[in-house]
Protein backbone atom coordinates (compact mmCIF):
# COMPACT_ATOMS: atom_id res chain seq x y z
CA UNK A 1 0.00 0.00 0.00
CA UNK A 2 1.42 3.39 -1.03
CA UNK A 3 1.75 6.31 1.37
CA UNK A 4 0.88 8.73 -1.40
CA UNK A 5 -2.45 10.57 -1.26
CA UNK A 6 -5.19 9.00 -3.35
CA UNK A 7 -6.54 10.71 -6.45
CA UNK A 8 -9.80 9.44 -7.90
CA UNK A 9 -10.36 10.33 -11.56
CA UNK A 10 -13.97 10.41 -12.74
CA UNK A 11 -14.49 10.54 -16.50
CA UNK A 12 -16.34 8.85 -19.35
CA UNK A 13 -13.18 7.92 -21.26
CA UNK A 14 -9.57 7.17 -20.37
CA UNK A 15 -7.78 10.43 -21.15
CA UNK A 16 -7.83 11.94 -17.66
CA UNK A 17 -6.56 8.77 -16.00
CA UNK A 18 -3.84 8.37 -18.60
CA UNK A 19 -2.82 11.98 -18.07
CA UNK A 20 -2.91 11.63 -14.28
CA UNK A 21 -0.77 8.49 -14.27
CA UNK A 22 1.79 10.18 -16.51
CA UNK A 23 1.99 13.62 -14.94
CA UNK A 24 0.68 13.19 -11.38
CA UNK A 25 1.58 9.58 -10.63
CA UNK A 26 4.71 10.59 -8.72
CA UNK A 27 2.58 12.41 -6.15
CA UNK A 28 -0.70 10.48 -6.12
CA UNK A 29 -2.02 6.95 -6.10
CA UNK A 30 -4.38 7.05 -9.08
CA UNK A 31 -7.67 5.22 -9.52
CA UNK A 32 -10.46 5.83 -12.02
CA UNK A 33 -14.24 5.54 -12.23
CA UNK A 34 -16.62 6.10 -15.13
CA UNK A 35 -19.89 6.73 -13.34
CA UNK A 36 -21.31 7.94 -10.03
CA UNK A 37 -21.94 4.34 -9.03
CA UNK A 38 -18.35 3.35 -9.83
CA UNK A 39 -16.96 6.38 -8.01
CA UNK A 40 -19.03 5.63 -4.90
CA UNK A 41 -17.86 2.02 -4.91
CA UNK A 42 -14.20 3.06 -5.09
CA UNK A 43 -14.65 5.76 -2.45
CA UNK A 44 -16.32 3.34 -0.10
CA UNK A 45 -13.70 0.63 -0.71
CA UNK A 46 -10.51 2.70 -0.71
CA UNK A 47 -11.37 6.36 -0.06
CA UNK A 48 -9.72 9.25 -1.91
CA UNK A 49 -8.06 12.49 -0.88
CA UNK A 50 -8.88 14.45 -4.01
CA UNK A 51 -11.05 14.08 -7.11
CA UNK A 52 -10.20 14.99 -10.71
CA UNK A 53 -13.47 15.24 -12.60
CA UNK A 54 -14.40 15.51 -16.27
CA UNK A 55 -17.43 17.70 -16.84
CA UNK A 56 -18.77 16.43 -20.16
CA UNK A 57 -19.65 12.76 -20.49
CA UNK A 58 -20.64 12.81 -24.14
CA UNK A 59 -19.53 9.19 -24.68
CA UNK A 60 -21.48 7.74 -21.76
CA UNK A 61 -24.57 5.63 -22.37
CA UNK A 62 -27.79 7.46 -21.37
CA UNK A 63 -28.76 4.72 -18.93
CA UNK A 64 -25.55 5.24 -16.95
CA UNK A 65 -26.01 8.99 -16.47
CA UNK A 66 -27.03 10.73 -13.28
CA UNK A 67 -30.33 12.54 -13.90
CA UNK A 68 -33.78 11.59 -15.10
CA UNK A 69 -33.88 12.10 -18.86
CA UNK A 70 -37.68 12.33 -19.17
CA UNK A 71 -38.00 14.63 -16.19
CA UNK A 72 -35.19 16.87 -17.48
CA UNK A 73 -36.81 16.97 -20.93
CA UNK A 74 -40.19 17.89 -19.46
CA UNK A 75 -38.90 20.42 -16.96
CA UNK A 76 -36.25 22.23 -19.00
CA UNK A 77 -36.71 21.49 -22.70
CA UNK A 78 -40.41 21.27 -23.47
CA UNK A 79 -40.24 17.49 -23.80
CA UNK A 80 -37.25 17.47 -26.17
CA UNK A 81 -35.34 14.34 -25.03
CA UNK A 82 -32.40 14.94 -27.39
CA UNK A 83 -31.69 18.34 -25.86
CA UNK A 84 -32.21 16.92 -22.39
CA UNK A 85 -29.68 14.16 -23.07
CA UNK A 86 -27.12 16.69 -24.31
CA UNK A 87 -27.72 18.73 -21.17
CA UNK A 88 -27.20 15.74 -18.87
CA UNK A 89 -24.07 14.71 -20.75
CA UNK A 90 -22.69 18.27 -20.75
CA UNK A 91 -23.17 18.63 -16.98
CA UNK A 92 -22.58 15.04 -15.92
CA UNK A 93 -19.37 15.63 -13.97
CA UNK A 94 -21.12 18.17 -11.75
CA UNK A 95 -24.11 15.84 -11.34
CA UNK A 96 -21.83 12.98 -10.33
CA UNK A 97 -20.12 15.27 -7.85
CA UNK A 98 -23.55 16.11 -6.42
CA UNK A 99 -24.19 12.42 -5.82
CA UNK A 100 -20.84 12.02 -4.06
CA UNK A 101 -21.46 15.09 -1.90
CA UNK A 102 -24.89 13.75 -0.94
CA UNK A 103 -23.14 10.63 0.38
CA UNK A 104 -20.76 12.69 2.50
CA UNK A 105 -17.68 12.70 0.26
CA UNK A 106 -16.44 16.26 0.67
CA UNK A 107 -12.87 16.10 -0.64
CA UNK A 108 -11.60 18.71 -3.09
CA UNK A 109 -12.83 18.25 -6.64
CA UNK A 110 -10.88 19.72 -9.56
CA UNK A 111 -12.40 20.04 -13.03
CA UNK A 112 -10.38 20.53 -16.20
CA UNK A 113 -12.78 22.99 -17.74
CA UNK A 114 -12.86 26.67 -18.67
CA UNK A 115 -15.70 27.76 -16.39
CA UNK A 116 -16.83 31.37 -16.34
CA UNK A 117 -16.11 32.81 -12.86
CA UNK A 118 -19.80 33.01 -11.97
CA UNK A 119 -20.34 29.35 -12.83
CA UNK A 120 -17.41 28.30 -10.69
CA UNK A 121 -18.81 30.32 -7.80
CA UNK A 122 -22.14 28.55 -8.22
CA UNK A 123 -20.44 25.17 -8.21
CA UNK A 124 -18.69 26.09 -4.98
CA UNK A 125 -21.98 27.14 -3.40
CA UNK A 126 -23.51 23.83 -4.40
CA UNK A 127 -20.61 21.45 -3.91
CA UNK A 128 -18.15 23.04 -1.51
CA UNK A 129 -14.47 22.58 -2.23
CA UNK A 130 -14.30 22.84 -6.01
CA UNK A 131 -11.61 24.24 -8.27
CA UNK A 132 -11.07 24.29 -12.02
CA UNK A 133 -8.17 24.50 -14.45
CA UNK A 134 -8.89 25.52 -18.04
CA UNK A 135 -6.61 23.02 -19.77
CA UNK A 136 -4.55 19.87 -19.21
CA UNK A 137 -1.74 21.91 -17.67
CA UNK A 138 -0.05 19.47 -15.31
CA UNK A 139 1.56 22.12 -13.12
CA UNK A 140 -1.70 24.05 -12.76
CA UNK A 141 -3.67 20.88 -12.01
CA UNK A 142 -1.10 19.78 -9.44
CA UNK A 143 -1.39 23.20 -7.78
CA UNK A 144 -5.19 23.11 -7.81
CA UNK A 145 -5.25 19.64 -6.27
CA UNK A 146 -3.00 20.65 -3.40
CA UNK A 147 -4.17 24.24 -2.79
CA UNK A 148 -5.86 25.19 0.47
CA UNK A 149 -9.66 24.79 0.41
CA UNK A 150 -11.53 27.29 -1.73
CA UNK A 151 -13.52 30.08 -0.10
CA UNK A 152 -16.82 28.86 1.24
CA UNK A 153 -15.77 25.25 0.95
CA UNK A 154 -17.72 22.79 3.05
CA UNK A 155 -15.16 20.54 4.63
CA UNK B 1 -29.06 36.31 -33.98
CA UNK B 2 -31.97 35.12 -31.84
CA UNK B 3 -31.38 34.17 -28.22
CA UNK B 4 -32.00 30.53 -29.12
CA UNK B 5 -29.41 30.69 -31.93
CA UNK B 6 -26.93 32.47 -29.66
CA UNK B 7 -27.36 29.72 -27.09
CA UNK B 8 -26.89 27.06 -29.75
CA UNK B 9 -23.80 28.81 -31.12
CA UNK B 10 -22.33 29.02 -27.62
CA UNK B 11 -23.02 25.30 -27.14
CA UNK B 12 -21.33 24.37 -30.41
CA UNK B 13 -18.32 26.53 -29.62
CA UNK B 14 -18.07 24.94 -26.17
CA UNK B 15 -18.18 21.50 -27.78
CA UNK B 16 -15.40 22.48 -30.20
CA UNK B 17 -13.27 23.84 -27.37
CA UNK B 18 -13.82 20.62 -25.41
CA UNK B 19 -13.85 17.86 -28.01
CA UNK B 20 -11.15 19.35 -30.24
CA UNK B 21 -9.13 21.96 -28.37
CA UNK B 22 -8.83 20.55 -24.88
CA UNK B 23 -7.98 16.98 -25.83
CA UNK B 24 -5.80 17.98 -28.77
CA UNK B 25 -3.53 19.94 -26.41
CA UNK B 26 -3.49 17.43 -23.54
CA UNK B 27 0.13 16.41 -24.05
CA UNK B 28 1.23 19.45 -26.07
CA UNK B 29 0.43 21.69 -23.10
CA UNK B 30 3.08 19.84 -21.06
CA UNK B 31 5.88 19.70 -23.61
CA UNK B 32 8.73 22.12 -22.79
CA UNK B 33 8.10 25.21 -24.97
CA UNK B 34 10.24 25.18 -28.09
CA UNK B 35 11.93 21.95 -27.07
CA UNK B 36 11.78 18.50 -28.58
CA UNK B 37 8.88 16.24 -27.68
CA UNK B 38 10.26 13.58 -25.32
CA UNK B 39 9.96 10.09 -26.84
CA UNK B 40 7.75 8.97 -23.96
CA UNK B 41 5.21 11.64 -24.93
CA UNK B 42 5.39 11.33 -28.71
CA UNK B 43 2.91 8.46 -29.04
CA UNK B 44 0.42 10.21 -26.77
CA UNK B 45 0.80 13.47 -28.67
CA UNK B 46 0.07 11.62 -31.91
CA UNK B 47 -3.00 10.03 -30.32
CA UNK B 48 -4.21 13.44 -29.10
CA UNK B 49 -4.01 14.87 -32.62
CA UNK B 50 -5.03 11.91 -34.76
CA UNK B 51 -7.32 9.92 -32.44
CA UNK B 52 -8.77 12.91 -30.65
CA UNK B 53 -12.45 12.07 -30.46
CA UNK B 54 -13.82 8.53 -30.52
CA UNK B 55 -10.61 7.39 -32.19
CA UNK B 56 -10.87 9.88 -35.03
CA UNK B 57 -8.65 12.89 -35.82
CA UNK B 58 -9.31 16.34 -34.43
CA UNK B 59 -9.99 17.53 -37.97
CA UNK B 60 -12.83 15.02 -38.38
CA UNK B 61 -14.53 16.16 -35.17
CA UNK B 62 -13.98 19.79 -36.14
CA UNK B 63 -15.67 19.15 -39.48
CA UNK B 64 -18.67 17.63 -37.70
CA UNK B 65 -19.25 20.62 -35.46
CA UNK B 66 -17.92 23.68 -37.28
CA UNK B 67 -20.37 23.84 -40.23
CA UNK B 68 -23.36 24.15 -37.89
CA UNK B 69 -21.59 26.91 -35.99
CA UNK B 70 -20.57 28.67 -39.21
CA UNK B 71 -24.21 28.64 -40.30
CA UNK B 72 -25.10 30.57 -37.17
CA UNK B 73 -22.24 33.02 -37.03
CA UNK B 74 -19.40 33.88 -39.38
CA UNK B 75 -16.16 33.91 -37.44
CA UNK B 76 -12.80 33.88 -39.19
CA UNK B 77 -11.35 31.84 -36.34
CA UNK B 78 -13.16 28.78 -37.66
CA UNK B 79 -11.26 29.07 -40.94
CA UNK B 80 -8.06 29.70 -39.02
CA UNK B 81 -8.50 26.57 -36.91
CA UNK B 82 -9.33 24.44 -39.92
CA UNK B 83 -6.13 25.64 -41.58
CA UNK B 84 -4.13 24.77 -38.45
CA UNK B 85 -5.66 21.30 -38.32
CA UNK B 86 -5.00 20.75 -42.02
CA UNK B 87 -1.38 21.73 -41.47
CA UNK B 88 -1.21 19.28 -38.57
CA UNK B 89 -2.52 16.53 -40.84
CA UNK B 90 0.26 17.30 -43.31
CA UNK B 91 2.82 16.52 -40.58
CA UNK B 92 1.33 13.15 -39.67
CA UNK B 93 3.61 10.88 -41.66
CA UNK B 94 6.83 12.61 -40.56
CA UNK B 95 5.65 12.79 -36.96
CA UNK B 96 4.81 9.08 -36.94
CA UNK B 97 8.32 8.46 -38.26
CA UNK B 98 9.64 10.30 -35.22
CA UNK B 99 10.83 13.45 -36.95
CA UNK B 100 11.54 15.93 -34.11
CA UNK B 101 10.60 18.99 -36.19
CA UNK B 102 7.24 17.47 -37.16
CA UNK B 103 6.50 16.54 -33.54
CA UNK B 104 7.40 20.05 -32.40
CA UNK B 105 5.15 21.47 -35.10
CA UNK B 106 2.24 19.26 -33.97
CA UNK B 107 2.66 20.43 -30.38
CA UNK B 108 2.75 24.06 -31.44
CA UNK B 109 -0.28 23.70 -33.73
CA UNK B 110 -2.23 21.92 -31.00
CA UNK B 111 -1.66 24.79 -28.58
CA UNK B 112 -2.71 27.32 -31.21
CA UNK B 113 -5.92 25.41 -31.91
CA UNK B 114 -6.74 25.11 -28.23
CA UNK B 115 -6.22 28.78 -27.46
CA UNK B 116 -8.18 29.91 -30.53
CA UNK B 117 -11.14 27.63 -29.82
CA UNK B 118 -11.16 28.57 -26.16
CA UNK B 119 -11.24 32.28 -27.05
CA UNK B 120 -14.06 31.63 -29.54
CA UNK B 121 -16.05 29.71 -26.92
CA UNK B 122 -15.59 32.47 -24.36
CA UNK B 123 -16.72 35.15 -26.82
CA UNK B 124 -19.82 33.26 -27.92
CA UNK B 125 -20.68 32.38 -24.33
CA UNK B 126 -20.51 36.09 -23.46
CA UNK B 127 -22.74 36.85 -26.44
CA UNK B 128 -25.32 34.28 -25.35
CA UNK B 129 -25.52 35.56 -21.78
CA UNK B 130 -28.93 37.09 -21.03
Amino acid sequence: MSDKPRLLVIEDGHEYAEFARLFLGDAYEISAAHSAEGALALLEAHGADVLLVDLRFDRAAPEGLVGDLDETARRLFGGDRARALRHLQDQQGALVLGVLRSKGHTQRAVFVHDFPPRRLENLRKLYGDVDAVASFDAAAIRAALSRAPTTGAKR
Amino acid sequence: MSARDAERAAGLAAALAHDVGKYLARIARNVPPGGDVPPALAAMLLADVFETHAGRPALARFDELAPDLAALTHDARLDEVRALLTTAASHERAARDGDPAALRALASLALAVESTLRALARDLRAGARP
